[in-house]
């Protein structure tokens, strides 16, 4: 049975759709992310699933149950905010044991299930504290426990980290993957930072303008992007995106000519048997796909060269003119100015039609 | 702190400041100079020292003034007042600040609008209907129409102060299964706590120093408020400045000390710590 379902939900603020029909089933236990750029609707999304936004169209169903419309609680739902949202006027005890004051759950089971959540987060010396005297992680810490303490079958994120500074960044991300093993329960997150995105999902969800782009294990939308936009957004440094024009098509394969690129002619294995010789594509290639070569291939000129010490990013102008990103390991010797040959993997390339689709 | 501002225009600040200061505390001074001295004394020279530390001027303000009975007639008037307008003007505050209210916009215009028309218009009507329910000379709903008279600017101070506080919290407590109304006892209200000291400062001066209301409404012997005390001297103590003085240093002795009281509780800062900041 699915933890979450939601079918054909919309959101609507006054005249603007936000979201547009989504449809998303997210197993018992799942970690899913969803991802895209600012405006895309995750966080409305997240806040309806939540129950903070009430949503226009459409149904959202948890454990099978039709859940449109409840309150946060009974929906069983818990949120941590991206400002963390702490009543800076309680302590951490009181902060992490408000909600079950106000469903008046007992003091002494309140305070066993305060000090059980504060011990899974390593909150136990800083319980009589108050907000304003803790560190940022720790303030983040509180958020969650916050969450651990109502016990809920779904915890939703909002983009959780976005306010650490990047050292802690890290660390927390650790402490959140280690959080759902432990806990085993459903957990949907936002961000809008793509190693987040990667290294805690089992499941990503692309958004944009209010559309779910495509849905998929990490590496599935690294490695087989449905359209442009996934390919372009997945993976840092971008994919490279040359246009390019089919020449022919043959056994499930498109040669096709790259002016821009160079006057070699590449052979790219296709996913659907749609394209005509003569149609106007775009040729995507990731930067660790493509090598530098002695000769063959295609030409180019060094712009900028990144050295990050195990791989270096190579920032070239091909002959034709198209920028391109190649990825070379550990350090690159080449100096901007200079030329360079490089090779593309052939079997690792992707065709894009006009509409942006996969071919 | 540090500030970034050159000693000069800081040392014209602090001039500034000291010369504020004194036109505020020197005609308070010269109350407090002169209700120890006898009339005589301070018609020949006002700013002498006074000779003795006598509390006769005092003594003979205290019972002319009748302010053993106005003290607690402005005490009761003021407090009820204050209590009336915070209770009130919170809830208003927090319902036009986070709640979606049609036609909240008319209702803030119509605060507005209150503001501006002069109390005079509604005080025969008032007193009629007061009157007619026998409630003339009642603290209690003298101080109905004073917290009436303050709540527009009140409502308008604390709802700015509940915009200051971050959304979010309201999210958090909504999440937490707080209803409107325990977000806003346990989370909004102890949050507003800096501002409600402010309008309470402001509320219990104007209901301290009111005059027209009080002299309309609080009727009769036992009802006086120390204002109406104080006035009540102007005649018969015409000439002796002395007991004058010491009444009007009376008068005006709780109401500094009210807000010596209350002004430690100014705390800046009191929502740092709920979001990242």
């Amino acid at each position: 049975m699915a933890g979450l379902t939601l079918r054909s939900v919309r959101k609507n603020f006054g005249e603007a759709e936000i979201i547009k029909s989504v449809d998303l089933d997210v197993e018992h236990g799942e970690f899913v992310v969803f991802v895209g750029p600012s405006g895309c609707g995750k966080s409305t999304l997240l806040r309806m699933l939540a129950g903070l936004e009430n949503i226009t169209e459409g149904s959202i169903a948890i454990d099978g149950r039709d859940v449109t419309g409840m309150l946060p609680l009974e929906r069983g739902v818990a949120m941590v905010f991206q400002s963390y949202a702490l009543y800076p006027h309680m302590s951490v005890e009181d902060n992490i044991g408000f909600g079950l004051k106000i469903a008046h759950v007992p003091r002494p089971e309140r305070q066993q299930r305060v000090l059980e959540a504060a011990r899974v987060l390593q909150l136990e010396p800083y319980l009589k504290r108050k907000p304003k005297a803790l560190s940022g992680g720790q303030r983040q810490r509180v958020a969650i426990g916050r969450a651990i303490v109502k016990s809920p079958k779904i915890f939703l994120f909002d983009e959780p980290l976005s306010n650490l500074d990047a050292e802690l960044r890290v660390q927390m991300r650790l402490e959140i993957a280690a959080l759902h093993q432990r806990l085993g329960a459903t957990m949907i997150y936002v961000t809008h930072d793509q190693v987040e995105a990667m290294t805690l999902a089992d499941k990503i969800v692309v958004l944009r303008a209010g559309r779910i782009e495509q849905v998929g294990r990490p590496i599935d939308l690294y490695e087989n992007p449905d359209n442009l936009f996934v390919a372009g957004f997945i993976g840092s440094p971008k994919m490279n995106f040359i246009a390019a024009t089919v020449s022919s098509v043959a056994d499930g394969k498109a040669t096709i000519a790259a002016p821009t690129l160079g006057q070699a002619v590449l052979t790219v294995p296709l996913r659907r048997n749609t394209t005509r010789p003569g149609d106007e594509v775009t040729l995507g290639f990731r930067p660790e796909h493509s090598e530098l070569a002695a000769d063959g291939g295609f030409a180019g000129t060094v712009q900028v060269v990144e050295q990050l010490g195990s791989v270096s990013y190579v920032y070239a102008h091909a002959e034709g003119g198209a920028p391109v990103t190649i990825e070379q390991r550990r350090l690159s010797g080449l100096r901007p100015g200079e030329a360079l040959r490089f090779t593309l993997e052939t079997d690792r390339l992707f065709l894009f039609d006009k509409a942006g689709e996969r071919l | 702190m540090q500030t970034s501002a050159s000693p000069l225009s800081r040392t014209l600040a602090n001039v500034f400041l000291i010369g504020a200061v004194l036109v505020a505390l020197l005609p308070l001074a010269l109350v407090a100079l002169n209700a120890f001295k006898p009339h005589t004394a301070i018609v020949a020279n006002p700013l002498s020292l006074p000779e003795s530390l006598s509390l006769d001027n005092f003594a003979r303000a205290w019972n002319g003034g009748k302010f053993s009975i106005g003290i607690v007639n402005s005490l009761l008037l003021s407090g009820t007042t204050t209590l009336i307008t915070l209770a009130f003007a919170s809830l208003a505050a927090f319902a036009l600040a986070r709640r979606k209210i049609p036609g909240w916009q008319l209702i803030t215009i119509y605060f507005l609008c209150a503001t501006t028309v002069p109390i005079q218009l509604f005080l025969f009507p008032l007193y009629f209907v007061y009157a007619k329910l026998g409630i003339v000379g009642n603290f209690a709903a003298t101080s109905l129409i004073l917290a009436a008279i303050n709540l527009p600017i009140s409502i308008f101070l604390l709802r700015a102060y509940v915009i200051s506080i971050p959304q979010d919290v309201d999210d958090a407590a909504f999440m937490d299964g707080a209803n409107p109304l325990q977000t806003f006892l346990h989370v909004i209200l102890p949050l507003m706590r800096p501002g409600l000291i402010t309008v309470a400062i402001i509320v219990f001066l104007n209901s301290w120093n009111e005059f027209l209301i009080t002299s309309t409404f609080q009727k009769g012997r036992s009802n006086i408020t120390m204002t109406l005390g104080y006035l009540s001297m102007n005649g018969t103590y015409a000439t002796d400045q002395g007991a004058l003085m010491a009444g009007a240093f009376i008068l005006v002795a709780p109401i500094i000390v009210f807000f010596l009281l209350l002004q430690r509780f100014f705390i800046s800062g009191m929502t740092s710590g709920a979001v990242k900041g």
